[in-house]
């Protein structure tokens, strides 16, 4: 071996076990599966299931791997805000959960349109970590956009006429008046929704379960904490836990955990992004046994959104009455030419 | 208006003026009727247009 070629041998020798380990590292992967595809969900819509694997380099699913999730809601717009702004740019997750059969998975629903941060820290059995952060778009709801367009377009034909009324002199003025009292009352008649449920209490012979949420307010988090103890010892029990979070006032399931096992404790973080009364449920499947089902309502504190993003709104709402004044006017006009 | 302007004052406006004074009159008092469907907090006015609001996609709601 030459002298040139020695130092080189030696040189991939040393490395080449760090190499090989940073591209085992690199190997694994997390996979995100979103049912149905991001392109389909809408806010407020249908709950989307998210499922997420670490997998090897094979794409294999590892088991025994632990998931920190983190999901990020997404940053104010540059003028007009969504319709829950105190929402925007906040944590709406933070949970830290065990794979089942080598996955997490949960059924959530997104409040509001935008682009959201996933971010996802697995921890395998041998302790490897991987990170990793996924954006996910979602659209507004094409239902919203409709009702949003046939409101401007309402507005603006509405201040057209008045337009050409004003353009007109004399007795036509009280006539725009009278539509625009009109218009008000219309628009006053939607009706409000409420809904009454109930709580369950809570019971089992040999087993104690506690569903404690910490006092919701929207904007921030809120800390949900289950535990399932042997009544006689008080020891935390090992099962499967399936938790859920449904909004009361339409009946919405937004968020949902099936089946992930746990040491008798979870302890996770929820942003209740609605100021309405909400029911935490949990499910704990005990071999042998009936499941142990504990409800718990909670009413959330709603924010009233600042002023200055209202009055962005209005603005918008404002400066379509002042086109349709305008057009209504100019339309006048061209027709005594 | 021009017509209570010219009764009280005395004064015949002009016909743009006209317009841009009722063309005021209406856009606040407009203004004024979409701020309390849309942006009041006084809870019977929320709560009967909650769902309107929600529906719009640019008006803020709690």
């Amino acid at each position: 071996m030459s002298l040139i070629k020695f130092p080189l041998l030696l040189f991939f020798l040393v490395l080449s076990p760090i190499i090989t380990t940073h591209t085992e590292a690199r190997a694994k992967t997390i996979d995100l599966q979103i049912q149905p595809g991001l392109d389909k969900i809408r806010p407020v819509s249908k709950p989307a299931r998210l499922t997420l694997t670490l997998r090897d380099g094979a794409g294999k699913a590892i088991d025994r791997t632990r998931f920190q999730i983190r999901l990020y809601a997404p940053p104010r717009g540059l003028f007009f805000s969504t319709d829950f702004p105190q929402v925007e740019g906040t944590p709406l997750i933070e949970i830290e959960s065990p794979a089942f059969q080598g996955k997490v998975e949960w059924e959530y629903v997104f409040p509001i349109r935008g682009v959201y941060r996933l971010e996802v820290s697995a921890v395998d059995g041998v302790g490897d970590r991987v990170k990793q952060v996924f954006p996910l778009r979602i659209r507004e709801s094409r239902t919203k956009l409709v009702y949003l367009g046939t409101f401007l377009v309402g507005l603006f034909l509405f201040a057209l006429m008045v337009g050409r009324l004003f353009t007109l002199r004399g007795r036509e003025t009280h006539i725009a008046v009278g539509l625009l009292w009109l218009a008000g009352s219309v628009l006053s008649i939607f009706p409000a929704m409420a809904q009454e449920l109930t709580t369950k209490v809570p019971g089992d012979k040999e087993f104690l379960v506690r569903l404690e949420v910490s006092p919701p307010t929207v904007g921030q988090l809120s800390e949900i904490r289950w535990r399932l103890s042997e009544k006689e010892t008080g020891m935390p029990y090992p099962t499967h836990l399936t938790l859920a979070i449904t909004q009361l006032e339409k009946g919405k399931r937004i968020f949902f955990l099936k089946q992930i096992p746990t040491d008798g404790n979870l302890a996770f973080k929820f942003h209740f992004v609605d100021g309405s009364p909400h029911r935490v449920s949990s499910i704990a499947e005990l071999k042998g046994r009936n499941p142990i089902r504990v409800e718990k309502v909670v009413a959330v504190t709603g924010i009233e959104p600042p002023k200055a993003v209202s009055l962005r709104a209005l603005v918008l709402f404002l400066g379509v009455l002042v086109l349709g004044l305008i057009t209504g006017r100019m339309s006048r006009r061209w027709k005594k030419r | 208006m021009e017509k209570a302007i010219d009764a009280v004052f005395g004064i015949a406006l002009p016909e743009r003026l006209a317009f841009l004074l009722k063309s005021v009159f209406f856009l606040a008092l407009t203004g004024g009727i979409l701020y309390l469907l849309l942006a009041a907090t006084y809870p019977p006015i929320h709560d009967a247009l909650h769902d309107f609001r929600h529906a719009l996609a640019v008006v803020p709601c709690h």
